[in-house]
């Protein structure tokens, strides 16, 4: 039978804490005690779960999974003070019912990361694999590369069902973003390549820098002049990546399953060798 | 008081050659006897003692290190080194933070280092940081060779009065800004760029007062001549990293003849040019030149396969890299003196261009016959970072290992280079040389890089080890003022070093008419401009004789 970790939280930080070591891999096999007493840095002091959670073990019925595999980890409690949560995690499952603080998912290498409530900054910042699934909103930089770093997420799926800030998918190498809602400025920003779905409304400068790689708005949006128009057409994968979504739990409106796109590419100072598709039927 | 006993000394300037040497040391020098014979003893036995290493040329303190640092946040996330009692903490690899620096360099078992190129304008900024880079006695070299000032100087008509006057603003400008040589790059080069005008050769008339490299490069060689300065001039020279600019170096070398000079970074000057258009090595011809021409001194900048930040005040230079490798860059125009430039590199072997470089620094090294005449720098961290000098040291030591590399480079990089056909391996005296006792020579510091009596006890002591790479990775112990500052590769004392300067003699104000145009143009008033003495902590003036 599957385990289910619970860590609650009981007491607000006065400061942001860095929660880098709650990952499902590090929480796995632990007894309560060693779980309680797991590192947290809380500015330049080192504290330990314990003084911020109430953890439980408890088991799962009705699973039929076998009890080796790794536990599920849910975290209760509005936790934007916490960040890092979820930071590099490369297995397994894990849920927070309420929001998120900076970094959540970032580096992750994959299983799953869920976060009921908001995300900040960097949510899944230069992710490998893996999905990020955010009922609310998120904040700026998702899936980017970090200052000086070429390359922002390089694998794996982050779909927030609200809103995004800005520069959501800069220098992204592989992988998909969708966002539900609207999104900042300059999104896409010097993207590689992977694919970014936008069903709102973004802000300016859309695939500024782009090199390659795809942003789907379903809203329509001014380009920059360094993007062209070619054609109007219905893209052969549109279909797949609908099914995809829909298989995900990221619902899109029915109407949009066989709708055309404008077609552009660019960035012209780039190559233009990017795309930026356009929703036509909205 | 300490004792050094049973250690095989290398101290190449005395002549003493792994000979089993006592060392006696008090108050933070050599001495010939001690007054207490129950003093600390450190036993050696197993190990090489060889005098502090000094670093002739590195870029480690002032504005563009500092833009570099924060222009490359890459550089500083995986390298970082974690605060103990008595050291600070620090981050960076290629741009390390100041005390990280000082740090490092006593870890590699160097004990003075010279930042190279700061211009006087911004010298106090170099100052600040030199006075937090622990462990090391420093100094600066002031640019000069696009100064406005002296380019004007050097345009007038009058030959007597235009010498003097030169003279005059030279060392204006060098006690201004503290510094210790006179630092040239891309003379006129530099000008000639922020005019909107193309790459500059020996000859190539120069706004806005139309005089030439070799002008402005004679005329400063001349006055470091007759100001006696303790170093040459420090010479980066014209067309550095253009394929086939081997024929503009030897050309400089001929123009300077009779000169004291220094030319720095000499692997970017080696380049040749095939039938074809492409690099090859020019190594033999410049090694051949400066055989028979043993008054120069010049150090490497070997090419380190990695990560490197190249910076430099050779703007025009920058901004090609810049284009050609698309990277990030950052330029910067220092009003009336020079300009400067930052784009962050990548070494690779496999990529031709690379490969051949890093055979012409190794053949540089191995095919100038004197030690002498040459200092192994990696022109920090252009080149490469200075971290890396135990590496070169087994690549000039051990011909195998050599060899064993050169086979994974690109495979067309033979065709191109003669390094393969070379077998010469360096001894350990010469490794003392190249690292120690030239860069002291060459500098005119007659208190380093030997071990005499008299001499300062900057002392650094290797375990033998067959794998010289390791050697020279971990010093058993260094020490820096006579006090033992890393034990086993590990630091464990961290205190301020002297700050090298000179004074020469005569008039060290800026000539009346030329107050004007600094009054007109500069940013900064007169008043201002020079370095006051609270910046330094312990200054040294090493005399001009």
């Amino acid at each position: 039978m599957k385990t289910q970790i619970t860590l609650r939280l009981k007491e607000q930080p006065s400061i942001p804490i860095e929660a880098e070591s709650i990952i499902p891999e590090n929480l796995s096999g632990k007894s309560l005690a060693e779980i309680n007493s797991l590192p947290l840095w809380c500015g330049n002091r080192q504290e330990k779960v314990e003084d911020y959670f109430t953890v439980e073990i408890s088991e799962l019925d009705g699973d039929s999974l076998p009890a080796d595999s790794m536990p599920k980890m849910v975290l209760q409690g509005n936790l934007s003070r916490f960040k890092r949560l979820g930071q590099g995690m490369s297995a397994g499952e894990m849920e927070i019912q309420g929001s998120a603080g900076f970094h959540a998912g970032a580096l992750m290498r994959g299983g799953t990361l869920v976060i009921k409530g908001n995300a900040q900054d960097w949510l899944g910042a230069q992710m490998e694999g893996g999905q990020i699934s955010v009922e609310g909103s998120a904040g700026n930089f998702v899936g980017a590369a970090y200052r000086g770093r070429t390359q922002g997420m390089s694998g794996g799926t982050i779909l927030i069902k609200g809103n995004a800030g800005q520069m959501v998918g800069s220098k992204m190498r592989r992988g998909l973003i969708a966002v539900g809602g609207d999104c900042g400025d300059v999104l896409g920003y010097k993207m590689l390549a992977g694919t970014i779905l936008v069903a709102g409304r973004t802000g300016i400068r859309v695939g500024a820098n782009m090199e390659r790689g795809t942003v789907i708005l379903l809203n329509p949006s001014d380009l920059l002049p360094s993007f062209y128009f070619n054609c109007c057409y219905q893209p052969e994968f549109w279909r797949l990546l609908y099914k995809e979504l829909q298989s995900k739990g990221f619902n899109l409106n029915q109407s949009l399953k066989a709708t055309l796109f404008k077609h552009y590419s660019g960035d012209g100072n780039e190559g233009a060798k990017g795309e930026v598709l356009i929703c036509q039927s909205i | 008081m300490l004792k050094i006993v049973n250690g095989q000394v290398y101290d190449p300037i005395n002549g003493v050659i792994g000979e089993g040497q006592e060392l006696l040391i008090d108050n933070g020098k050599i001495v010939d006897s001690l007054s207490d014979e129950n003093c600390q003893i450190i036993d050696a036995s197993g190990c090489v003692v060889m005098p502090g290493g000094i670093e002739i040329h590195s870029h480690i303190a002032g504005p563009k290190v500092n833009s570099a640092r924060s222009m490359c946040p890459e550089d500083h996330y995986d390298h970082f080194m974690i605060k103990t009692q008595k050291t600070r903490s620090g981050t960076g690899y290629t741009i390390p933070s100041t005390y990280m620096t000082g740090y490092q360099y006593s870890r590699l078992g160097y004990t003075t280092a010279f930042e190279a190129a700061v211009p006087a304008l911004e010298a106090r900024h170099a100052h600040e940081e030199l006075k937090e880079t622990p462990l090391l006695d420093s100094g600066i070299y002031t640019l000069m060779g696009n100064n406005y000032m002296i380019m004007k100087i050097l345009s007038e008509k009058d030959e007597v009065g235009r010498r003097e006057r030169l003279h005059d603003v030279v060392r204006w400008l060098l006690t201004s800004s503290k510094g210790y040589a006179v630092k040239v790059v891309n003379p006129g080069g530099v000008e000639n760029w922020k005019w909107n005008n193309g790459s500059v050769d020996l000859d190539t008339p120069v706004a806005p007062f139309r005089i030439t490299p070799r002008n402005i490069m004679i005329g400063l060689a001349e006055t470091v001549k007759e100001l006696k300065l303790p170093h040459g001039l420090h010479l980066h020279a014209n067309r550095l990293g253009e394929t086939g600019n081997f024929v503009t170096t030897l050309e400089t070398m001929k123009a300077l003849e009779g000169y004291p000079v220094h030319f720095t970074h000499l692997q970017f000057y080696s380049y040749g040019l095939t039938n074809k258009g492409a690099l090859r090595s020019a190594a033999r011809e410049i090694a051949e030149y400066l055989n028979t021409h043993p008054e120069f001194t010049c150090d490497v900048g070997q090419i380190v396969f990695g990560p490197a930040t190249t910076m430099t005040a050779d703007s025009p230079m920058q901004f090609r890299l810049h284009q050609l490798t698309g990277n990030k860059w950052i330029n910067a125009d220092v009003e009336m003196e020079t300009g400067a430039g930052i784009v962050p590199m990548m070494y690779k072997p496999s990529v031709l261009f690379n490969a051949i470089q890093w055979c012409i620094g190794l053949e540089l090294l191995l095919l100038i016959k004197d030690p002498w005449q040459i200092v192994l720098t990696t022109d920090h961290p252009n080149a490469g970072p200075f971290t890396s000098y135990p590496q070169i040291i087994r690549l000039l030591m051990d011909s195998d290992y050599r060899n064993s590399i050169i086979d994974q480079l690109h495979p067309k990089t033979t065709q191109f280079t003669n390094l393969k056909e070379l077998k010469r391996e360096y001894t350990l005296e010469e490794i003392a040389i190249i690292t120690r006792s030239a860069p002291a020579k060459a500098l005119g510091l007659t208190k380093k890089g030997h071990l005499g009596v008299g001499a300062e006890a900057d002392i650094a002591i290797y375990k033998m080890l067959k794998n010289k790479e390791r050697m020279f990775d971990s010093p058993a112990y260094v020490l820096k003022n006579g006090k033992i500052v890393v034990r086993d590769g590990i630091v464990i004392d961290s205190f301020a070093g002297r700050r090298l300067i000179v004074e020469p003699d005569g008039s060290k104000c800026l000539p009346p008419d030329l107050v004007k145009d600094f009054a007109s143009y500069y940013s900064v008033a007169l008043s201002n401009f020079a370095v006051q003495d609270e910046y330094l902590l312990h200054p040294e003036v090493i005399p001009c004789i």
